[in-house]
């Protein structure tokens, strides 16, 4: 199982979709203002990598390649929808939070670019391992985002409605500038310049 | 020649194929969540009626007449209520109107707005809305400046507001107890 490992192992860290790949920066930015809206949207994209990963790696051999990007499409239209629907039925407040974001999964880069160049070309088994990789390696990332953003941003996490905690000192004066959009690009700036400068996610 | 053609057609087929099976999985997937949205939609829709009626316990809807009917705990109907709009100042103003009986209001609920924000808020902060409790549909209407022979007080500075939340109750109220009745 090594060969699954490797892949899985490949999205977390040397293939990171947010700091290494740089894909996938436009969610990044707009849905971590709180950790519940990074978690949900990281949800919906590892589940829509997870299907569509499996899906066309299962029929790669009989998509020719003239139609292969409007199938690719299709399938992973499909998923996303299933998954807004979903959203919208079981989970709806965090399905307005998200809004636009959710449908939108379709176009995300990342999404399609695995399709084409990962799962379109391997077994169903690595690209299995290759979309758990991404989609964790991407809520990973989002995860650390929300947290610094929300922390000082409000003072503190508050998940479904709980307050998991408050910082005495932030609590009664968050910096409101990391929940806004300028924070989120120093966020995501600062912390892909870390990574880059200590070497923790080395580039292939 | 045979074996040519289907060559040839095989992506367009494979691609059919595809949006055909993606289809039908939305399709299935659509029904079952919209059972559960439908419930949730009924709960909203009876919350809101509960904003006038405290005592409803359940709510019937008739598609033509598009007239809700309350029921208390005794499954007693308890009233009646249905949407009204008319234009305000600058903005199409949708009214929930609540009635005891056909010819008495028991309140109303304004859902929908685009007024000047700050005349908006001086009509809301003030009791033009209690108004409508207990009125009875005839004397639904502006007391001036038209001198309809309304009992409705308008808010200053806010009459074409007023006048339209006043309209929308009457005309609605008008249409619809011709149902009732």
């Amino acid at each position: 199982m090594s060969g699954f490992t490797k892949e899985f192992a490949k999205g977390l860290m040397t293939s990171n979709p947010i700091f290494v790949l740089a894909l996938g920066l436009c969610p990044a930015l707009a849905t971590t203002t709180s950790l519940e809206n990074a978690l949900g949207l990281s949800a919906a994209v590892t589940f829509v990598l997870l299907a569509s990963n499996t899906i066309i790696s299962l029929i790669r051999n009989f998509i020719p390649s003239t139609v292969r990007i409007p199938v690719f499409i299709v399938i992973i239209a499909a998923f996303v929808t299933i998954a807004n629907m979903v959203f919208q039925a079981y989970v709806p407040a965090l399905h307005d939070a998200l809004g636009i974001y959710l449908p939108l999964i379709v176009a995300y880069c990342i999404v399609l670019g695995r399709a084409e160049a990962f799962a379109s070309r391997n077994t169903v088994t690595r690209s299995i391992a290759d979309a758990l990789g991404i989609g964790i390696g991407f809520t990973l990332a989002l995860v650390l985002i929300s947290s610094i953003r929300e922390i000082l941003g409000t003072g503190g996490i508050s998940i479904f409605g709980n307050d998991l905690f408050t910082l005495p000192g932030l609590g009664d004066n968050p910096v409101y500038i990391f929940i806004l959009p300028t924070g989120a690009f120093l966020v995501v700036g600062l912390l892909l310049a870390l990574f880059r400068w200590t070497g923790v996610m080395k580039n292939e | 020649m045979k074996a040519d053609r289907i060559k040839k057609l095989y992506p367009l087929l494979l691609i059919t194929l595809v949006i055909v099976i993606a289809a039908s999985l939305l399709v299935i997937s659509e029904s079952i969540t919209r059972v559960v949205l439908e419930a949730r939609q009924d709960q909203e829709t009876l919350e809101l009626l509960q904003g006038i009626f405290p005592e409803a316990n359940f709510y019937t809807f008739d598609e033509d007449t598009e007239i809700y009917t309350l029921y208390n705990n005794g499954r007693k109907e308890i009233g009646y209520a249905f949407y009204g709009s008319d234009r305000g100042y600058i903005s199409n103003i949708v009214v929930l109107v609540g009635l005891e009986d056909t010819e008495t209001i028991k309140g109303i609920i304004v859902t929908s707005q685009n007024e000047t924000q700050s005349y908006w808020k001086r009509l809301e902060d003030s009791n033009f809305l209690e108004q409508f409790i207990g009125l009875k549909i005839e004397d639904c209407a502006l007391s001036h400046p038209s001198g309809l022979g309304g009992k409705v007080d308008g808010v200053s500075s806010a009459t074409y507001s007023s006048r339209g939340v006043a309209n929308a109750v009457r005309e609605a109220a008008l249409e619809k107890i011709e149902y009732l009745n």
